[in-house]
Order: structure tokens, then C-alpha cells, then sequence
């Protein structure tokens, strides 16, 4: 992929990146320098990437990585285990029933998911991929996230 | 009824608003980037010894590459050691496994330190440069008398008879070479197992409304009768049915296979959790004898192998009131059931298709419980 195309994408999926970074880290100042960081770490390993019409998935992975190393470096948002055994949610209470809201609210396990398949448009197997964990997990987590979604949005959906 | 489509209906309406601070971020690393390849391109015009520095980077790159390459293929080399192995070999080591007494490998004798180290450093080697042993270990069968100084496997009680001396490296290899070649099997099996019982059958609401009533009866003894309402929503994976009583309710998680894969209980205006219970281990161990039935029931399945863990706070207390029963079953999946003190109930059971995915998961927990300085105590027998 050449500088010219790298930045046409660039310009077209920021939004989506920014917005699994915003899930990851919950507050929107890391997630824009993140998603800086993960750009520039892209563009060096351009190189590698193999298929070009992997690219999104590639960089999302790179977001996450990227996203999750910075939660471990400072310490910033210490991951609270819900007492479920890491199954249930930490969440905050969004204040309206806006699903973006009430996603991003969740705990990131459930929300990056939710907003790779239903919002993103990826397919099961390729969350898996980039998430690198089961299909199975994909589904428990996603069934996980719609019970939440049902018990806000019902009656806005209904 | 909120489905898949309605949730990506609702995404599609209301677009996510991004900062404008985080449009100027990004133009100005577009920037960046445009500038680095500009003043990189013009770098390589003006220094020819940096060209020369490149070439130089370009052969280290061919030579990790080829590394990398040879790590690949030592890696092919494991994947095609065990694919190979004969239909009949691999339901050999399976039965072997199934049928062994013992939950997990066994040495006749403590592996010295230096063993451990030589057999970790020999496992890399097994697993990423292809180093396998040039035979293949003894097998002895139940009551077969052991040759002394001679390193030899007993399959029904999963135990490896070590000689006293330390071990060669061939030895070593032989002893990594049957467990990978044994678990290989089992998974082999477990996924031939599976794809002989899944059911391409899409089922009807009522069917999977039966599948519910039926695991929450064996469950947690509960009567359709006692239910107001139940509900099913069918997704494109997994389907959910909620069931809910005057006081409680339970939801439970049906696969595409229609396989009650999760259920979960709750009790209306009470939580699964609380901090700081009081709980000792005593008390879990008598909780086990129930959770060991009901996992029992809900899989249908052997159970191979127990483990009981509890996020303990400085004072050892509970530190979330939940205690969580870990089960490797005989065909190599994993179930988990969480006990909840305040329930005085098991409120969440699910099964995975593999075991190692709960060794990580119990893994993970440990890690995040340290990060807040709490311990994950495993509960001794």
C-alpha cells in the first residue's frame, strides 16, 4: 500500500478506530492520542501488511493493541473485575438512551464487539481474528452486550 | 423484540459525534507522516552511505526473515508430526486419556530444577525449531513391571517413571513428545466428537423455551408454572430466553447448535455480589459437592477435574462475595459455575469448548486481581 492510499484510508475509517480506542480507554483524550500513536506505528510496519483489503481489520488491531498496552503502562483506568468473575459489567450509568452511550459505557470486553459487529459491520469470524479470542467468546460477549442494550433501549425500539 | 438488525438500525440513526481535537490530531500526523517519507526519500538521495546502511538493514532483514521462516517451518514441522499420525494412533492416545484414573501427569520422582529449566528450554525447541526425540517413550500397561534406570509411561494412571539419574534430552523430548502427541488426540477426538453431533436444524421458539424450562428444572428445581412471563429472542448465533419469576429470573444462552451453552440467575433487587464476605474455605469445599452435581447435570458429562478459586481482599476476605468452581471434563472442555454468597446459590454456569480457555481465564483473573491488590486463592482439597 502506497502513502497516497494509507491516508485515503486514513481519512475514511479515523472515525471508527477512535471510537474502539473511546471503548477501550473511556475517556476521549487517550483515545485520540492513541489512535495517533497506532497511525504512525502503521505506517512503519506498512510493509507487513500482506492484503490490502485487510487493512481496516489490521489497523483496528493495532488500535487495540496499542489501546490496551497504554492501560497497562499507566495504570490510568484500572480494570475493576466485576464480582461476576470477570463476566459481569463495571460500568457507568449512561445518561440518556443513546446506544453509543450506553456501549461505550460498558466494559470494554462487551463494547468492542458490540461496535465491531453491529456498528462496524464485521462478521463474527473477523472480530474473532482481530480480537483473538474464540468465536464462542465473540458470541457470549455479544449476547452479553444485547441483554444490556435490551434493558435500555427497549421501549425506544419498540 | 430487539434484534440484530433493530441494534444495527439504532447505530446507523445516531452517528457517533468525534471531537473536533481529534480531527486536528489526525491532520497533523497525516502530516507527520507525509513529511517523514519526504525527508526519508530525500535522505536516501543525498547520503549514499545511508543507502549502503540500508542495504546493510536490508540484509539483517533478509536474515531475520529467514529466521523468521525457518521458525515457520519448524512450527509446519510440529503440525505435520501430529497430523500424520494414524486415525487409529490418535483414538489410542484419546482412549488413553479418557480412560486414565488421573487427573493430570504424573512423575515418579520431582523433576530436579535443572531438568525443569533443560525441559522448558527443550519444549521451545519441540514446539518452534522442530527438535523431536529420535524414538518414542516406553509404554508399560497397568502392573507391568518397571525396569529400573529406564524412562518409561504408564497410560491409565497418566504417570511417567523416571530413572534416578538426570535426564538426557532424548528422554526429555520423548516425555514432551507423548504429551503433545496426547493432547493433540484428545482435541482431535473432542472436534470430531462435535462436528458428528451438531445439529444444522434450526429449532422453533417452543423448542428452545423447552430446552430453558428444562436446564433451570434440572438447575435449579423451578416449575414453568412458577414463571410470569418467558421470553425468546432469536439472534443470528445465539439465542437468549429470559424466564422471569415473581422474585427472580434466569436467562439462558441456547447456541446455534441448540446446545444450552450459559444460564444465569438472578434475584430481583439483590445482587450476586457483596464485598468482604466472611466465607471460609471449609465452606466452599461443601459447596463444591453441589456445584460438582449440577455441572454434572448441565453437561452431561464426566467431570475430570476440579479447581476453586476466590478473590481474596488483605483481610481474606471475599472480596466480591462470589466464589468460582472451574471443571475440566473428560472430553477436554471446561465448565464454570459461580456461587454466590449472597444467593446462597450458583448464579452463572457456561461450559467452553476447550479447557485451556478457562486455564486462561483463571490466569487473566490472577493478573487483575494482583493489579488491585487482592490474591486469587485457589482453594486446597
Amino acid at each position: 500500500m502506497n502513502e497516497a492510499k494509507f491516508i485515503e484510508q486514513i481519512d475514511r475509517y479515523k472515525n471508527d478506530w477512535y471510537v474502539i480506542a473511546r471503548s477501550i480507554l473511556k475517556n476521549h483524550e487517550d483515545a485520540e492520542d492513541i489512535v495517533q500513536e497506532a497511525l504512525l506505528i502503521a505506517f512503519e510496519k506498512l510493509g507487513t501488511l500482506r492484503k490490502e483489503e485487510k487493512f481496516k481489520a489490521w489497523m483496528t488491531r493495532i488500535v487495540i493493541n496499542q489501546a490496551k498496552m497504554h492501560i497497562r503502562k499507566s495504570r490510568k483506568l484500572i480494570y475493576v473485575e466485576h464480582p461476576g468473575e470477570n463476566r459481569e459489567a463495571q460500568m457507568t450509568e449512561p445518561e440518556n438512551d443513546d446506544i453509543w452511550e450506553i456501549t461505550l459505557s460498558m466494559k470494554k470486553e462487551w463494547s468492542v464487539p458490540t461496535i465491531l459487529y453491529y456498528a462496524q459491520g464485521y462478521s463474527l469470524k473477523e472480530i474473532s481474528d482481530i480480537l483473538r479470542i474464540p468465536v464462542g467468546t465473540v458470541k457470549s460477549r455479544l449476547a452479553k452486550a444485547r441483554q444490556i442494550l435490551k434493558e435500555k433501549l427497549e421501549d425506544s425500539l419498540c | 423484540m430487539l434484534d440484530d438488525e433493530k441494534i444495527r438500525k439504532k447505530f446507523e440513526e445516531s452517528a457517533y459525534i468525534v471531537p473536533s481535537s481529534y480531527e486536528k490530531k489526525t491532520k497533523d500526523t497525516i502530516e507527520q507522516i507525509q513529511k517523514k517519507n519526504v525527508k526519508e526519500i530525500q535522505m536516501r538521495g543525498k547520503h549514499w552511505w545511508l543507502e549502503k546502511k540500508l542495504a546493510g538493514a536490508v540484509i539483517l532483514l533478509v536474515a531475520v526473515s529467514l529466521l523468521s521462516i525457518s521458525s515457520y517451518a519448524a512450527v509446519n514441522l510440529l503440525r505435520e508430526r501430529l497430523r500424520v499420525m494414524p486415525e487409529d494412533v490418535v483414538k489410542h492416545y484419546n482412549d488413553d486419556v479418557q480412560n486414565s484414573s488421573a487427573d493430570a501427569d504424573s512423575f515418579s520422582r520431582e523433576l530436579s530444577e535443572k531438568e525443569e529449566e533443560r525441559m522448558a528450554k527443550l519444549r521451545v525447541a519441540y514446539e518452534e525449531k522442530g527438535r523431536f526425540p529420535q524414538k518414542t517413550i516406553l509404554e508399560i500397561t497397568e502392573g507391568e513391571v518397571v525396569q529400573k534406570e529406564m524412562l518409561c509411561f504408564e497410560p491409565s494412571e497418566s504417570k511417567f517413571y523416571l530413572p534416578t539419574r538426570e535426564l538426557t534430552d532424548e528422554e526429555l523430548l520423548q516425555i514432551i513428545d507423548i504429551q503433545e502427541k496426547r493432547e493433540y488426540s484428545v482435541q482431535q477426538q473432542s472436534k470430531q466428537a462435535e462436528k458428528e453431533t451438531k445439529s444444522t436444524v434450526k429449532i422453533s421458539k417452543q423448542q428452545e423455551e423447552d430446552y430453558a424450562l428444562k436446564a433451570v428444572q434440572s438447575l435449579y428445581g423451578r416449575e414453568k408454572t412458577e414463571f410470569e412471563k418467558i421470553s425468546v429472542t432469536k439472534q443470528e448465533e445465539l439465542d437468549e430466553v429470559v424466564m422471569q419469576g415473581k422474585k427472580e429470573a434466569f436467562t439462558v444462552f441456547i447456541t446455534e447448535e441448540n446446545l444450552v451453552e450459559r444460564v444465569m440467575y438472578s434475584v430481583d433487587g439483590s445482587s450476586a455480589h457483596q464485598t468482604d464476605v466472611d466465607f471460609s474455605e471449609a465452606q466452599m469445599r461443601e459447596v463444591s459437592t453441589v456445584m460438582q452435581k449440577k455441572v454434572s447435570t448441565f453437561t452431561g458429562k464426566t467431570i475430570r477435574s476440579e479447581k476453586i478459586y476466590y478473590q481474596a481482599n488483605e483481610e481474606g476476605k471475599l472480596a466480591f462475595g462470589t466464589v468460582g468452581y472451574y471443571y475440566k471434563l473428560a472430553d477436554g472442555s471446561g465448565c464454570v459455575a459461580i456461587y454466590s454468597t449472597n444467593y446462597g446459590e450458583m448464579y452463572d454456569i457456561y461450559v467452553m469448548d476447550d479447557y485451556h480457555s478457562i486455564e486462561k481465564e483463571i490466569k487473566r483473573k490472577k493478573e487483575r486481581a494482583k493489579k488491585q491488590g487482592w490474591i486469587m486463592r485457589k482453594v486446597s482439597k
